[in-house]
C-alpha cells in the first residue's frame, strides 16, 4: 500500500518570516484545495479578548480588503466558483478554499489579501454580529451543543480557555468593539508558525512559487499565547442539568479533560477509544446504548486530543425518562476499559481499522490538504504516515489499560440538557 | 482497456476513453455501473434500491428507512454485529440512507479488499434477520432519531410544509415517518416491505475506483448472479392534483430562538427538461450547492437573495434549493430571522426578488457567475470515489445518466431567457406553500 503523503511526494520550504509551506499534486479532479492555519489566532486567544472574538474576527475577514469591498469580494469569489471559509477553531483560526486549477493563482492572491488585509467596515461589524447573535440564540436551544458546552465548563475551570465556547457568548458579541476585533487581528494574524498548504491539480514547484508570492513579504509580530495547565480529571463525579423548554429529547455527555495529541498515552488512547466508542456502529459505547439497550439513535465517545488537549468524552441523544440509564452505560463502558482492557481481537480490529482507514481517507484533494496541515501542526515527521501502520501494530492490551487508568482513574463530569423535568 | 459486455450482449462503453462508465444488466435484472479510476487505491460501492417513503402507505411511513436500519443487523451467516467488525477491521468507510426515492447502501474500502463489499451486499439483499427483539430495540432508536428531528425547530416546520404542500403524493410523508405510525408498525410489516423490494431487479450497484470493468462486472456477477429475481413492485401512480392556491401554515411552539420561514414551490421531476435551468435559477438566487458529497459550502454571498436578506440585516442566513426528484417536488426558500425581524418582513423581501427574477432578465454577467459556481461543485463533488460513485449512482437512479458527462455543458448553455422562463412558469405564489415558525414562549 502505497502512502501519497511521504517526503519525496511533499514538497515543503520554510519561509524567512517563520511560515512554512506544503504542497502536493493530486490530480484526481481539475481542482485545487488550500488551507492556511494560524496557531494564535484561534480562541486560545480568548481567555484575554472574551469569548467568541477569535470566531468574530474571522467571520469579518472576508467581508471587505483593503483592495475588494466586501460586495466586491462575494463577486469575485463567486466568478471564479471558489468556496473560501475562514473558522476560528479552538486552537488555531484556518482558511480553507478550493477552486478550479485555473484559477488557483487568483484563489491564493485574494486568500493573502483577505488575512493580510481586511478593513473591518463598521456597517460589516453590525451585519456580523447580528448573525452571530443568532446563531447563538440557535445554539442555547440545542440540547447536544448545551450539554458539551457544560462539559467543557465542569472540566476546565478559569483560566483554561477550554472552559469557554468557541462559538462566544452573547454578552461578548453584543459589545465587541471595531477597536478590540482589530486588535485582536493585529495581534493574532501573522506568518509564524503559520502553515500553508496547496494541493491539488497543480506542480508543486509551482504551488510553493504562488504561496511564496503571496506571503514571503507578510512581516509582522504575532502574540504568544500563554500555555494551558492541564486539569486533573474530577475526583467524584461533577453533574449539570439544564433545562430548554419546547424539547422531546435529552443529550447526555460523560467525560474527563483529555490527553495533547504529544503524550505518550495518545496512540493507546487513540485506539481504546475507537473501540469504546467509535468503531464500526459507534463502538461498545454504541453497542450497548443504541443496540441492546435500544435508547438512542446516537451514543458515541470522541477523543479530541489537539495540541493543547480537549475533552474526552461520551455523548449520547436519549427519550428524558432514560438519561440516567444511559449516564450508567456509559460510564460502564469506561469502567470495563480500565478494568479488564479489550480482547485480542478487538485490538487486532482497531490496528487494521486505523491502516485501512489511511488508505480510504486520503482520496482527494482536500483530505489530503488537511492531513498535511494536521501533521505539520502538530510536529510529525513527513515519513509518520509511511510508519503509522508499524506505529500502531506495537500498541499492547496493557498500554491501552494503562492509558485508561492514567486517563480515566474513575471521577468525570457529567453534564445533560434536555425538556424541563429532565433529571438524572 | 477491452469493452465489456453484459449478460445480454449490448455493450455501451467505448475503447479509449479514460472516464469510461460502463453498464450490464444481469439475467436477474440487477443493473450494474462501473466507473474504472485509479486516481486512488479505493473502491466505492454502492447499492441503490428503488424505494424509500415515495413508496410508503399511510399507516406505514418510515417502513422503508425502517428496513434500512435492520439491514445493519446481520445475516445468518454474519451474526449479530458481524457487519460492524467485518468493515471497521477493513477502515472502511460505510453506511447508508434513505431518503423519498431511493434506499441507499455503500462501502468505500482499500482497493485489495473491495470484494467484501459486494460478498456483504449479496448477502444482506436477501438474508437479513429481523430478530423480533432487534425489531423492538430498533422501534426506540428510530424514535430517538425522531426525537432528534423534533428538538429542531426548521426540521419540524419542514415536515408542516411538506405535508401541507402535498395533498396526496407520498412526498408529504416524512422519510423518518409519524411517530404514530412508527409506534405501530410491526415485524411482519417490515418483513413484507424487505420481501417485496430488496430484489435484484429493483436494485442497481454502482462501484467506482481501482478496478478494471471486467474484474467488477465478473466480481458483481459471482456475488449476485444466483440472486433470484422477485416480482416487479408496485408503480407508483399517485399524481398529485394541480394547486389552484397559495398554502399557508403557521407552527407556535417552544423550542426555537428565532422565526423561521420557509417557502415551497412546485418543481417539475428531476429528468424534465426545465431541471437544468432551474438549477441554474437556484444558484442565481442563493449560490451554488453541492450536487453530491464533496461538494463545498461558502458559495453564495454575491447571490440575490443573500443579497435582500442577509446584506439588509432582515435575515441572519438564507438559503433556497431543490433535489431533483422521481416525481414533480419542491424548490425550497429558507430563512432564519434577525432577532426583532417579522416573518411578514422577510416574505416580502423574497417576494421581490423572485419578482425580479420573473420579470427582468438576468444579466450575462451574473449568470455566468451562477453556472461556474454550479460547474465547479460538480468538480469538487468528483474530487474522490466516493463522491463520484454517489453522483453516478444518483444521475442513473434519476435516469438523466447523461449528466454525469454533460451536465456541466448543459449547464453553460442555458440562457437568461429560459432562467425568466422557469421563474415565470414555477415560482408562482398559487403553487407555493409557506410555513412560519414562531417561537412560543412556555
Amino acid at each position: 500500500m502505497e502512502i501519497p503523503i511521504r517526503p519525496d511526494t511533499v514538497l515543503r520550504r520554510t519561509l524567512p518570516n517563520g511560515g512554512v509551506v506544503l504542497a502536493l499534486r493530486d490530480a484526481s479532479s481539475p481542482t485545487v484545495s488550500l488551507r492556511v492555519l494560524l496557531p494564535y489566532a484561534g480562541a486560545m486567544a480568548d481567555e484575554q479578548a472574551g469569548a467568541g472574538t477569535a470566531r468574530f474576527v474571522a467571520a469579518l475577514l472576508i467581508r471587505g480588503t483593503e483592495r475588494l469591498e466586501a460586495e466586491a469580494l462575494a463577486e469575485a469569489l463567486d466568478g471564479m466558483g471558489a468556496s473560501v471559509q475562514v473558522t476560528a477553531g479552538r486552537e488555531a483560526t484556518e482558511l480553507t478554499a478550493r477552486a478550479l486549477a485555473e484559477d488557483a493563482e487568483r484563489l491564493v492572491a485574494i486568500c493573502a489579501e483577505l488575512l493580510r488585509n481586511p478593513t473591518f467596515p463598521e456597517a460589516e461589524i453590525e451585519r456580523v454580529r447580528g448573525e452571530i447573535i443568532t446563531s447563538l440564540r440557535v445554539l442555547a436551544k440545542d440540547p447536544r451543543t448545551v450539554a458539551q458546552w457544560t462539559l467543557c465548563r465542569l472540566l476546565y475551570p478559569p483560566p483554561h480557555p477550554f472552559r469557554l465556547p468557541v462559538e462566544g457568548t452573547e454578552e461578548v458579541i453584543g459589545r465587541l468593539s471595531r477597536e478590540e476585533l482589530m486588535a485582536f487581528w493585529r495581534a493574532h494574524y501573522g506568518p509564524k508558525d503559520a502553515i500553508f498548504v496547496l494541493v491539488g491539480d497543480l506542480d508543486p514547484a509551482r504551488a510553493v512559487d504562488l504561496i511564496c508570492g503571496a506571503f514571503e513579504d507578510w512581516r509582522v509580530e504575532v502574540a504568544p499565547i500563554a500555555e494551558p495547565q492541564d486539569p486533573a480529571p474530577p475526583a467524584g463525579v461533577e453533574r449539570e442539568v439544564v433545562a430548554i423548554e419546547g424539547k422531546v429529547q435529552a443529550d447526555v455527555a460523560l467525560g474527563v479533560p483529555g490527553i495533547r495529541r504529544s503524550d505518550p498515552d495518545y496512540l493507546p488512547l487513540r485506539l481504546g477509544n475507537l473501540i469504546l466508542g467509535e468503531m464500526g456502529l459507534m463502538g461498545r459505547i454504541g453497542d450497548v446504548v443504541r443496540e441492546q439497550k435500544g435508547l438512542a439513535y446516537y451514543a458515541l465517545s470522541h477523543l479530541t486530543a489537539g495540541k493543547w488537549g480537549g475533552p474526552w468524552y461520551a455523548i449520547a441523544g436519549v427519550p428524558p425518562e432514560k438519561v440516567g440509564e444511559a449516564a450508567e452505560a456509559m460510564a460502564e463502558e469506561f469502567a470495563r476499559m480500565r478494568g479488564e482492557g479489550p480482547s485480542e481481537q478487538e485490538l487486532a480490529d482497531a490496528v487494521q481499522n486505523r491502516i485501512g482507514w489511511l488508505q480510504v481517507s486520503l482520496s482527494g484533494a482536500p483530505a489530503k490538504a488537511q492531513l498535511l496541515a494536521y501533521t505539520e501542526f502538530h510536529g510529525l515527521e513527513l515519513d509518520y504516515w509511511v510508519r503509522f501502520a508499524d506505529r500502531v501494530r506495537q500498541v499492547r492490551r496493557e498500554d491501552i489499560v494503562e492509558a485508561f487508568r492514567r486517563r480515566f482513574p474513575g471521577g468525570y463530569a457529567l453534564a445533560v440538557a434536555g425538556p424541563e423535568g429532565v433529571a438524572l | 482497456m477491452s469493452r465489456a459486455r453484459d449478460a445480454q450482449g449490448d455493450v455501451w462503453a467505448d475503447e479509449g476513453d479514460p472516464m469510461e462508465v460502463v453498464r450490464s444488466t444481469l439475467p436477474n435484472g440487477l443493473r450494474v455501473v462501473v466507473l474504472s479510476d485509479r486516481s486512488a487505491p479505493v473502491v466505492s460501492f454502492w447499492v441503490w434500491y428503488r424505494v424509500g417513503a415515495r413508496d410508503e402507505r399511510p399507516g406505514q411511513t418510515g417502513i422503508s428507512h425502517w428496513v434500512e436500519h435492520m439491514l445493519f443487523k446481520g445475516t445468518p451467516r454474519l451474526g449479530r454485529g458481524g457487519l460492524d467488525r467485518l468493515f471497521a477491521r477493513l477502515g472502511a468507510r460505510w453506511n447508508g440512507f434513505t431518503t423519498a426515492d431511493f434506499t441507499v447502501y455503500f462501502e468505500t474500502l482499500p482497493q485489495s479488499t473491495w470484494e467484501v463489499a459486494a460478498e456483504v451486499e449479496a448477502d444482506r439483499m436477501r438474508n437479513t434477520v429481523f430478530d423480533p427483539e432487534e425489531v423492538e430495540r430498533e422501534r426506540t432508536v428510530i424514535l430517538s432519531e425522531r426525537g432528534m428531528y423534533e428538538n429542531d425547530p426548521s426540521s419540524v416546520l419542514h415536515e408542516e410544509v411538506a405535508a401541507l404542500a402535498f395533498k396526496v403524493h407520498p412526498y408529504r410523508q416524512p422519510v423518518i415517518g409519524w411517530r404514530t405510525d412508527l409506534q405501530r408498525i410491526t415485524r411482519e410489516e417490515l418483513l413484507d416491505h424487505y420481501h417485496a423490494y430488496y430484489r435484484p431487479n429493483n436494485a442497481t450497484v454502482v462501484l467506482v475506483g481501482a478496478v478494471s470493468a471486467e474484474e467488477a462486472l465478473r466480481a458483481v456477477e459471482a456475488h449476485f448472479g444466483g440472486i433470484e429475481p422477485g416480482e416487479r413492485p408496485p408503480e407508483v401512480r399517485i399524481e398529485e392534483p394541480p394547486q389552484g392556491g397559495e398554502r399557508r401554515v403557521v407552527v407556535e411552539r417552544p423550542g426555537g430562538a428565532v422565526p423561521l420561514v420557509q417557502m415551497a414551490y412546485r418543481v417539475p421531476a428531476g429528468p424534465h427538461p426545465d431541471t437544468v435551468p432551474l438549477l441554474v435559477l437556484d444558484a442565481v438566487l442563493s449560490g451554488g450547492k453541492p450536487l453530491s458529497w464533496g461538494g463545498s459550502g461558502g458559495m453564495g454571498r454575491s447571490s440575490r437573495l443573500y443579497r435582500a436578506l442577509v446584506r439588509t440585516r432582515l435575515a441572519a442566513a438564507v438559503s433556497s434549493g431543490f433535489t431533483p426528484s422521481l416525481d414533480p417536488g419542491l424548490l425550497w426558500i429558507s430563512v432564519t430571522a434577525q432577532p426583532g425581524v417579522k416573518p411578514e418582513s422577510l416574505e416580502a423581501a423574497v417576494e421581490a426578488e423572485l419578482a425580479r427574477v420573473r420579470e427582468e432578465l438576468v444579466p450575462e454577467e451574473e449568470l455566468h457567475r451562477a453556472t461556474k459556481q454550479l460547474r465547479a461543485q460538480l468538480a469538487y463533488g468528483a474530487d474522490d470515489a466516493s463522491g463520484r460513485a454517489l453522483w453516478l449512482g444518483f444521475v442513473e437512479m434519476l435516469g438523466v445518466r447523461a449528466w454525469f458527462s454533460e451536465l456541466p455543458r448543459a449547464l453553460e448553455q442555458v440562457t437568461p431567457e429560459e432562467v425568466r422562463r422557469v421563474a415565470q412558469t414555477y415560482l408562482q405564489r398559487k403553487t407555493r406553500t409557506v410555513g412560519w415558525y414562531l417561537p412560543e414562549a412556555a
